[in-house]
């Protein structure tokens, strides 16, 4: 299998099993069920287990069992089935177990739509459960990215041991693309000596567990937990810069969106408007060293979403708004056109002269 | 090798069934263009599995051929349950008048199972039921798993498949050889099968040289960004 012409989801499964991913439990939803179909498929022949639980909140505490037992395994869903996992992603963060967890959004709240959305970016970088908790949030914009990140998620979920939220939207999960599979860097597994598999009377007994009976203690834990998350800032932040060192005009935007920007930033640069896009690859940690650099320079943000305008937040604090930072967004399911992104390039640009 | 002719289609009724993103709908929506010029055409959009890519985006430009688009009242909205619109019915009765109506399908068997529904009304027509695949599709890699898939739809709706069309494709960048060599693994299905080989689709500017007939396609599938 050289390039093969294949979907958003279907990558991500493939990337997942090329990963040593051999767990994988779900419930289906809308628009990510080809994962599940594509595991069902695959994963009996590579001795693997494809299952489908009773409903989210079963499939998340299955990954975290299986995460406790040393295995790569993983799990999707789309926003209201994400939503439904929350309580068991905080336990597996209370337990420092590695996972990988795939969000293909919908539109919300609620029942929402089916149509693709950027509107969990709150829920994913803030808050995917209750606690002093952070997730590591990568954001993919093409199909070869979404299976080269799953690789990526498995090694650092490992690395870091907690659990890694792919952050992808219904567009990205259903368009086809072609992928070289040959062409994927993979992270090998490392040993696990924390894992509970059965110490055979051989070493001390492994516990996993996110209860502690004295604050002193959990504190403690947090406090450990926070020196993790402060490596993975110095450490494992991704962005893409497109054009963006002699920008006056900075797109900050991920995923799909990035790709429409992307196409936006083009046309304003035959048009004489010096554009760029900052994408963030990673979510979780933000690229806001690079932004407030950027800051310095550029004249305006401009933060494409899709959504009422979340990540213009970050892009807000990382730049200390220094420079105007503007949103521009649709929600609901609808996507932008790069006509609308120009559009609104054209407006801040106006607005400088 | 030559240009197919859509005029080759037996039935006034054809059917286009497969793996899902081999390329049906936009075979479908490429044959009822085709089929406009000779005859009344209706396009249904029987896809009651895959709710983001499907024969009803096609619906503006098809109306330039009058080609008559028949899909669920729900199809792209947000309503995310199968149905089929009463309106199927009227267009098995205008093939009975001469009319061509092309049934796109959904994928795997999974989307062929409600076809079983119009199986008594639409086997009077004794329908061109025609198994689209993609030699790039992971799947379906080779013609032995797009053989399984082939008869797991067979099963499911209650009809054969009476010809083959390789819709080998690995989207944009598409190159009349990355066809071409698609044409061995095509061969061997179609013997694996003993179903015969309608044609070769191909967008590049040059007809791949393969085996059988060769019909150039458009890319009619929504545009995202």
């Amino acid at each position: 299998m050289a390039k093969v012409l294949i979907k958003g989801n279907e990558a991500v499964a493939e990337a997942a099993i090329r990963s040593g991913c051999r767990y994988y439990f779900g419930y289906p939803i809308t628009p990510q069920t080809e994962i599940a179909e594509y595991m069902a498929k695959k994963m009996p022949t590579v001795g693997g287990l494809c299952l489908q639980a009773e409903s989210e909140v079963a499939a998340i505490n299955m990954v975290y069992g299986a995460a406790a037992s040393g295995v790569r395994v993983m799990t999707s869903s789309s926003s209201p089935g994400i939503s439904l996992k929350s309580e068991g992603v905080s336990y597996i963060v209370g337990c420092d177990l590695p996972c990988v967890i795939l969000n293909v959004q919908r539109g919300g709240p609620g029942l929402g739509g089916i149509q693709p959305s950027q509107s969990d970016y709150y829920q994913a970088t803030k808050a995917l459960g209750h606690g002093d908790m952070q997730l590591f949030v990568l954001a993919p914009s093409s199909v070869q990215e979404m299976a080269q990140l799953t690789a990526d998620a498995f090694g650092i979920a490992d690395k870091y041991r907690m659990p890694v939220l792919l952050l992808a939207d219904g567009a990205l999960g259903q368009m086809m693309e072609p992928v070289d599979f040959d062409a994927l860097k993979f992270t090998p597994e490392p040993e696990k000596p924390w894992a509970v598999n059965g110490h055979g009377g051989k070493r001390k007994k492994n516990i996993i567990t996110s209860l502690f009976l004295k604050p002193e203690e959990l504190e403690a834990n947090i406090l450990e937990r926070d020196k993790k998350y402060q490596t993975v800032r110095e450490n494992e932040v991704r962005y893409e810069n497109y054009l963006c060192d002699d920008a006056d005009i900075i797109i900050v935007s991920f995923g799909i969106t990035a790709r429409i920007s992307k196409a936006a930033v083009n046309e304003a640069r035959k048009e004489g408007i010096k554009a760029g896009l900052l994408r963030p690859i990673t979510l979780s940690p933000f690229p806001s060293e690079i932004l407030n650099t950027l800051a310095d320079k550029a004249s305006a943000f401009l933060s494409v979403e899709l959504n009422m305008g979340q990540m213009v937040n970050d892009v807000k604090l990382a730049t200390e708004c220094k420079k105007p930072v503007y949103f521009y967004g649709r929600t609901g399911g609808s996507l932008m056109s790069s006509d609308d992104v120009l559009n609104e390039i054209r407006k801040i640009s106006g607005g400088l002269k | 090798m030559g240009e197919y002719n859509v005029k080759g289609l037996l039935s006034n009724a054809t059917v286009t069934v497969g793996h899902f993103g081999s390329g049906k709908t936009n075979i479908s929506v490429n044959l009822a263009e085709l089929c406009s010029f000779n005859s009344d055409t209706y396009l249904i959009d029987y896809d009651n599995v895959n709710p983001y890519f499907r024969a009803k985006d096609a619906e503006e430009y098809l109306k330039h051929y009058g080609v008559f688009v028949i899909s669920s009242d729900f199809a792209n909205t947000n309503v995310d349950i199968p149905s089929v619109s009463p309106l199927v019915f009227s267009a098995l009765n205008a093939a009975k008048n001469g009319a061509k109506i092309i049934f796109d399908v959904g994928g795997d068997m999974t989307g062929a199972v409600s076809l079983g529904y119009l199986h008594k009304k639409l086997e009077e027509q004794r329908p061109d039921v025609l198994y689209v695949f993609n030699a790039y599709r992971p799947i379906t890699d080779t013609p032995e798993k797009a053989f399984e898939i082939l008869k797991e739809i067979e099963n499911s709706c209650n009809f054969g498949v009476t010809a083959l069309i390789n819709n080998s494709n690995i989207g944009a960048e598409t190159t009349a050889s990355d066809i071409e060599e698609t044409d061995g693994y095509a061969q061997r299905l179609s013997e694996l099968s003993g179903i015969p080989l309608l044609f070769t689709s191909y967008m590049t500017d040059n007809a791949p040289h393969v085996k059988g007939d060769v019909l150039k396609i458009k890319n009619r599938t929504k545009i995202l960004f």
